[in-house]
């Protein structure tokens, strides 16, 4: 290296900014074209219905009404209430799915565990065969007795095996010298697994709770099938009702009446999306601190 | 070597948890059919009893609480209103009841679901049309037969309601529900604007001639299409067709959400056709691809988002086509969004007298095979529809909250907050003729017709036959895809050459089956006799 | 001999058991999680084979084969819509990877710790929106009378063009917005493994005089690739299913699209939305299955033939 020219120097140095210029600009471009829908639904959801009936969303509207807001938050007990579920189901769902999934991804990725490859199909297995829908809900109904309860909405997404690969993914990349050291120091595979592949696995944690506070934070689909009680209704719950309709309008069609000066209109339909998806974006920006780089090293030297 | 271990460990466990498997779910099973077979006989054993002695009432000393389901969501105040027809109900048949809602969204995934994991519950609405169908709901054996319960328990209900609606209840000869005992008409025409009407001076529609008048003037002169819609204009399009053709009657077989069956007339009713195969249809279809390059529906309209009613309302649509208690159910809407503007409807099956009565099965309440009560229940029902008081509570609510009588005509009370007023439950199989109000949100016209049609309406001929699509399930999925695609483009002008595309969805129809379906349709009807045929 | 052998492979499991006892615990919880909640309900899936009556049970109703399948196959669709499916999902899988890719890469080289910040977050942005929100600005966008594409075309002097009459345009435009949908959520992983690498290889490697785009040629990419395969093979398990939301709201009942936009999820929903049949929606899913399970198993033994620490199992 002593031998590198200053010319070298510049050279690594101009390839460098034009890479730098490429990535600031796709970057930012692509930002822009994935902020403009999300842009459209906040000004839509001050828009009147009348102008998004017959003009269509806009990002500019002529006139700014608070009146869907005004709606929504007339009667916040309900919208406070499940604001709390969700939470709920996130924190806890996280929590206990990051513990057992990272075990899990630590069992399958110990070499000296025999049948962990069986282990792994048996895992994958289930993403690709399902009993369906009515075996389902007879099992969370009837065996389980889950219906009206927290737990349906938990249980189902607590485990994913999916998850499980993406922890024994990363944690593939923690040397195994580490582990045999420690056994030499007569640390057992759970005191291994809980002081040192825990730590170094921040990222990896990071990443999959992430996606589970994600999943639980949209979860619909569980609470439409098992919750009966308003006041256990997740907050997603209540925007799938609101922007979903076409089942109302087959109900129309074949005879049943219902009042549509009831249903929701767009511009509700959007606060509500503004309202539901608000809060857990600024969790992503929260969790980045956690992608911490060169872990690894600064354990192996200490 | 390895690998041939972990295929017999595999199987191995998957032989193993199979097992247990079948064990564990060949219980419920049989659970589910000794209490089929132990309600049923409690059933059979109360009849006995009571026909024995006839006098002797209902055992009622022992309080009960009876789950019923219903389509919608909860008001606020659908509690207090509750709490009322409890305390009746606790005074009258010793009885309470708790209502389950499965709310719009939901209905198509959650409604069946409530039937297929065999939930314990006692009451629920069910439809002739409904994602599962009264009739399936019988044959499956889900339903409590109330045929000879109906004697013995409730001669009051019984007397109250119609035999055609009770014979349009029957599945093989024995009754599973309480149909309504509203009488409804649903038939379809085109609303429209009798402001623009006037304003181009044309004449009021009754003819395909004087709504293609109407149709020019908009589509030239105005800044919106007359039938601004949507795809589901398709079918709008297509009952339009049936309604306005000789005598065609629409015939069970392709569910009548899609491009079904017709018999050639009401007395014909075993002469089943597809309309495809006629010169009719392919005059209309040569007639929709017009209508459509003349600018009468938006030229994206296949994706468009709004329907044609939303854009009316919007004032950016000429009309929209609907059956009659959508028009005038809109009429509220219309007098708030556009002060001044008053709609006309234009019927298709009136010219040719082929208004039908709606069977009391679209509209029926049943109670559960796995009902503990179903005696309560059904004694619950005829309190609904008997007495007034019941039916004021279950209809409209709490007197002077939920609505005030004003000169015959309900209406919300002026202090109504809907944030803690909005109340009321969607319980449409228990309304009766004899107790209904107009509400002031409704075009009155509603009862115009009603009272014209009454004199004139014909009854459907296949009141009491129901269809068993078991054996052709298949050829239906089949047909249902030929129809969501060519025929959904052919009756919206959406093909290139109208006549030839009417060729292909010929040769695509007669490809997935519909010359099975139809065998199929007129051997189950061979073994049906009409009831009012003759009278 | 058979016996034998089960007995002595019987008898090296507990063995196995002993010796790894607090490993089997620690698996034990997901091993059970799994058997309740998806083991048990798995013969379930026999409904696929029967004509099902919901008061015999799934197990109690008639036998029929493969009646329920039939229907796939009654119109001649079956070659297309499987064709369709598994173009789709391909692209959607290879060109969606390598987005991703790039991005968290180009993120990675970002060094403005607000604009990486903000842009990462940004880009996350479009997992949230519905669905049926996405079909309705696309209906903005490129309806023929008041979409903002026309209203660019004809302010530039262009003819309006018929968006919603062309097959062909909208498979860019699905394959366009799943990958606008996706990436921001599956570039996480990327870039987790990216912050996760070894700063002093790139230090090491600056030394030596690579610039940046060695630096991400030699050290980056081929750090990725096991990340990458992981990615891939479990997306072959689902190459015949999925993105019906997506396909739903942006084509809808518009048939005239349906020729290059038509996939197996659309098309059985199609045909049995009017005839309710969990039967026959049971084949269908058993027909995606066993399609994606051969595909795995074949991808998977041909990758652990190569490079064996990169199998799933």
């Amino acid at each position: 290296m002593f031998y590198k020219t200053k010319n070298n120097v510049i050279r690594q140095g101009l390839s460098d900014n034009l890479l730098k210029i490429i990535c600031y600009t796709s970057v930012g471009l692509f930002a822009l074209i994935c902020l403009f829908p999300f842009a459209l639904m906040i000004t839509s959801s001050f828009m009147s219905e009348k102008e998004i009936v017959t003009e269509g969303y806009k990002l500019f509207p002529k006139k700014f009404t608070v009146s869907a807001y005004k709606f929504l938050l007339s009667n916040p007990q309900k919208l406070v209430n499940a604001y709390k579920i969700t939470i709920f189901n996130t924190v806890v769902g996280t929590t206990v799915g990051l513990f057992l999934m990272s075990m899990a991804g630590y069992v399958l990725n110990r070499k000296d565990f025999k049948y962990r490859n069986f282990f792994a199909f048996f895992i994958y297995f289930t993403t690709l065969f399902s009993g369906g829908l009515i075996p389902r809900y007879i099992l969370m109904v009837k065996y389980l007795g889950l219906k009206d309860n927290i737990l349906a909405m938990i249980l189902p997404n607590v485990i994913s095996a999916w998850y499980i690969f993406l922890m024994r993914n990363f944690m593939k990349s923690i040397p195994d010298s580490l582990y045999e050291s420690a056994t030499i120091d007569g640390a057992g595979v759970f005191r291994i697994y809980w002081q040192i592949v825990l730590p170094l696995s921040i990222p990896a944690l990071a990443t999959v709770g992430l996606f589970l506070a994600l999943g639980f934070w949209n979860e619909w689909y569980n609470a439409m099938l098992y919750i009966e009680s308003p006041s256990k209704f997740p907050l997603q719950y209540f925007l799938q009702k609101t922007i979903n309709q076409t089942n109302v309008q087959i109900l129309i069609n074949q005879g049943v009446m219902i009042d549509i000066s009831e249903l929701p209109t767009q511009s509700i339909k959007m606060a509500t999306a503004v309202v539901a998806t608000g809060p857990i974006i600024f969790l992503y920006p929260f969790v980045q601190r956690y992608f911490i780089k060169g872990l690894t090293i600064g354990a192996i030297k200490g | 070597m390895n690998n041939y271990k972990k295929m017999l460990i595999l199987i191995l466990v998957m032989t193993f948890i199979v097992a247990t498997l079948a064990g564990c779910t060949g219980k419920p099973n049989n659970e589910s059919t000794t209490s089929e077979n132990t309600s049923s006989d409690g059933t059979s054993k109360n009849s006995t009893n009571a026909s024995s002695d006839n006098t002797s009432k209902v055992d009622t000393s022992k309080e009960v609480h009876l789950i019923y389901y219903l389509w919608g969501s909860e008001g606020p105040a659908n509690r207090d209103i509750l709490n009322e027809i409890n305390k009746k109900l606790k005074a009258d048949i010793n009885a309470t009841i708790e209502v389950k809602y499965i709310d719009w969204p939901d209905v198509a995934t959650k409604y069946p679901l409530l039937f297929a994991s065999g939930e314990q519950f006692d009451m629920a609405h069910a439809s002739s049309n409904a994602v599962i169908s009264y009739f399936t709901l019988a044959a499956q054996g889900s339903l409590t037969d109330i045929t000879d319960m109906l004697d013995t328990v409730v001669p009051k209900l019984k007397a109250e309601i119609p035999k055609e609606s009770w014979k349009s209840a029957e599945y093989k000869g024995r009754i599973y529900g309480v149909p309504t005992a509203y009488t409804e008409f649903t038939p379809y025409g085109y609303v429209y604007r009798r402001d623009l009407k006037e304003k181009y001076g044309l004449d009021e529609i009754n003819s395909i001639e004087t709504m293609e008048a109407y149709m020019d003037a908009i589509a030239k002169n105005e800044s919106f299409p007359p039938l601004n819609g949507n795809s589901s204009d398709a079918q709008n399009l297509y009952r339009m067709f049936v309604d306005l053709t000789g005598s065609w009657i629409e015939a069970p077989g392709i569910p009548l959400s899609e491009m079904h069956l017709v018999a050639v007339s009401p007395e014909k009713y075993d002469d089943i056709i597809h309309p495809a195969f006629t010169k009719e249809f392919e005059d209309w279809a040569v007639m929709m691809h017009e209508w459509s390059s003349k600018g009468y529906w938006p030229k994206d309209i296949l994706s468009a988002q709004q329907n044609a009613k939303t854009n009316f309302n919007n004032g950016i649509s000429g009309g929209f086509i609907t059956h009659m208690p959508d028009w005038t159910g809109n009429y509220g809407t219309v007098k708030k969004n556009m002060p001044g503007v008053e709609t006309d409807f234009w019927c298709f099956a009136e010219k040719n007298g082929k208004i039908k009565r709606k069977l009391g099965v679209e509209n029926i309440t049943i109670i559960s095979a796995n009902s503990k009560n179903p005696e309560r229940a059904l004694m619950a029902i005829e309190k609904f529809m008997t007495e007034e008081e019941y039916y004021r509570l279950i209809q409209y609510g709490i007197e002077g909250r939920q609505y005030e009588i004003v000169d015959g005509i309900a209406r919300k009370p002026e202090k109504f907050n809907p944030d803690v007023d909005a109340g009321g439950f969607a319980a449409w199989a228990l309304r009766n003729d004899r107790f209904n109000i107009p509400y002031d949100t409704e075009d009155p016209r509603r009862y115009e017709l009603i009272k014209k049609w009454s004199k004139v309406a014909i009854d459907n001929p296949y009141v009491g036959f129901s269809f068993d699509s078991t054996s052709i399930s298949s050829e239906l999925a089949a047909i249902a895809n030929v129809n969501s695609q060519l025929g959904v483009q052919i009756m919206l002008g959406k093909t290139a050459d109208p006549k030839k595309a009417v060729e292909e969805y010929r040769n695509q129809l007669k490809q997935a089956g519909i010359e099975k379906v139809i065998e199929e349709v007129k051997r189950q009807l061979k073994d049906f006799t009409p009831i009012n045929i003759g009278n | 001999m058979l016996q034998i052998n089960s007995h002595n492979k019987l008898m090296s499991m507990s063995r196995e058991i002993r010796k790894n006892k607090v490993l089997f615990l620690m698996l034990l919880p997901t091993v059970v999680y799994f058997i309740i909640f998806h083991y048990i309900p798995m013969p379930g899936a026999y409904v696929a084979f029967v004509d099902y009556n919901v008061n015999k049970g799934i197990f109690g109703s008639k036998f029929v084969g493969l009646k329920n399948f039939q229907f796939l196959v009654q119109n001649g669709d079956l070659w297309r819509i499987t064709r369709n499916t598994l173009l789709y999902n391909f692209v959607f899988l290879v060109l969606g990877n390598i987005v991703q890719i790039a991005f968290a890469v180009m993120l990675s080289e970002i060094g403005s710790k607000w604009f990486k910040k903000i842009t990462q977050s940004i880009i996350l942005l479009p997992h949230f929106i519905s669905m049926v929100i996405v079909g309705v600005f696309a209906y903005n966008l490129f309806n023929y009378d008041y979409g903002f594409a026309n209203m660019v075309l004809t302010s530039l002097g262009f003819e309006r063009y018929e968006f919603y009459s062309d097959p062909y345009i909208w498979k860019y435009i699905i394959v366009f917005f799943k990958i606008w949908s996706s990436t921001g959520y599956n570039m996480i992983v990327y870039l987790s493994v990216i912050t996760g690498i070894n700063p002093e290889i790139y230090e090491s490697a600056y030394i030596d005089g690579a610039n940046s785009w060695k630096k991400i040629r030699y050290i980056t990419l081929p750090m990725l690739k096991p990340t990458f395969v992981l990615l891939f093979l479990f997306g072959l398990g689902g190459m015949l299913r999925g993105s019906f939301e997506l396909f739903y709201n942006l084509i809808g009942n518009n048939s005239v699209l349906f020729p290059q936009t038509d996939i197996i999820d659309t098309y059985v929903f199609r045909s049995l939305v009017g005839t309710f049949n969990f039967s026959m929606g049971a084949a269908v899913g058993f027909y995606q299955s066993v399609f994606g399970f051969i595909l795995v198993l074949t991808v998977n033994a041909i990758v652990r033939k190569i490079e064996p620490e990169y199998a799933l199992f």
